[in-house]
C-alpha cells in the first residue's frame, strides 16, 4: 500500500497542505507552495491517529473479506467458485 | 614503408586544420595503447544513484532530493545523453503522479505533464509501475550542468522510489 503517514498526518492538520519528505524522516520535511509550516510536534501528535486508521482500515478488509464469502457460501457457492469470481 | 614502425611525437595536418585520416576503406585501424582522450564518442560519464524514498503532495513539479548529477561538457557543441529509472506511484485517491527532467532551473518536458507518468484509470486506486527518462540534451556550455528529476502529484501523493530500490540518474557526455 502507497501510504506516508507523515503527509498523512499533516493533511488532517491541514488538508491544502503540500509538503515534500523523503523516507518518513521529519527533518527532511519540505512546504511547498506556499505552504504554512506546521510544527514537527503537531505533526507526531497526528502519526498515532493515522496508524489507527491504517490499521481499521487493514482489519475491516479482512472483515469484508470473510463477511462476503461467508453470504457467498450461504448462497450455496462452494470454495472453487467463491476463489473463481474474486 | 611496409610492417614497419612509425615513431612521432605528433601527426598534424600540413594546413593546421581539417581531417587527418588513418587507414584506408577495408582496413582495420587498432590502437593497442591504453585509450586516451579524444578518442570515441563517448567522452565522461557521471551517475547518482538514489536509495530513500521520496513522497511529494506538491501540484507543481518539485525538485526530487537527491535525484541529480553534474556534468561539465567539454565542448559547447557537444550532446549530453540522461538517462534515469525509478519506481514511481500515486496513493489511493490519487489521479497521477509525473516526473521531469531540469536542466539547471530549466524544465526540459512538458510544463505539466513532465516527461513520464503513472495513472490509474479510475483515480480510485493507488497505483505503482517503474519510469524511466532518456534524454538527449544540448546544453550549448562548457559550464558546470546540473540535471535534477522532478516530481509531482496530480492529487493526494507522488512516491518516488516509494521502496527505496535503487534507483539512478546518469549523464553522457557524446562528442558532436
Amino acid at each position: 500500500m502507497l501510504i506516508n503517514k507523515v503527509l498523512e498526518a499533516i493533511k488532517k492538520i491541514n488538508p491544502d497542505a503540500q509538503a515534500s519528505i523523503t523516507d518518513e524522516d521529519l527533518n527532511t520535511i519540505r512546504w511547498e507552495n506556499g505552504t504554512t509550516p506546521i510544527s514537527i510536534a503537531d505533526i507526531q501528535a497526528q502519526i498515532p491517529v493515522v496508524e489507527q486508521e491504517i490499521a481499521d482500515a487493514a482489519a475491516k478488509k479482512i472483515a469484508d473479506k470473510a463477511s462476503a464469502n461467508a453470504k457467498l457460501k450461504a448462497l450455496g457457492l462452494t470454495d472453487d467458485e467463491i476463489e473463481a469470481i474474486k | 614503408m611496409a610492417d614497419g614502425t612509425l615513431k612521432v611525437g605528433t601527426i598534424t595536418t600540413s594546413s593546421g586544420s581539417g581531417t587527418i585520416t588513418i587507414g584506408q576503406s577495408g582496413e582495420t585501424v587498432n590502437v593497442s595503447g591504453a585509450a586516451g582522450t579524444g578518442f570515441g564518442k563517448v567522452l565522461q560519464v557521471a551517475q547518482t544513484t538514489k536509495t530513500s524514498s521520496f513522497s511529494t503532495s506538491a501540484t507543481s513539479f518539485t525538485e526530487v532530493t537527491g535525484m541529480n548529477v553534474s556534468i561539465t561538457p567539454s565542448s559547447a557543441s557537444n550532446k549530453i545523453l540522461v538517462l534515469m529509472n525509478a519506481s514511481l506511484g500515486h496513493g489511493s485517491g490519487g489521479t497521477s503522479a509525473h516526473v521531469t527532467l531540469y536542466r539547471n532551473s530549466t524544465n526540459l518536458g512538458h510544463s505539466s505533464n513532465g516527461m513520464n507518468e503513472v495513472s490509474d484509470a479510475n483515480g480510485s486506486n493507488s497505483f505503482s509501475g517503474g519510469v524511466g527518462i532518456s534524454w538527449l540534451d544540448s546544453p550549448s556550455t562548457t559550464s558546470s550542468t546540473t540535471y535534477t528529476i522532478y516530481a509531482r502529484t496530480g492529487s493526494g501523493t507522488a512516491y518516488f522510489n516509494n521502496n527505496s530500490e535503487y534507483c539512478s540518474i546518469t549523464a553522457i557526455e557524446v562528442a558532436s
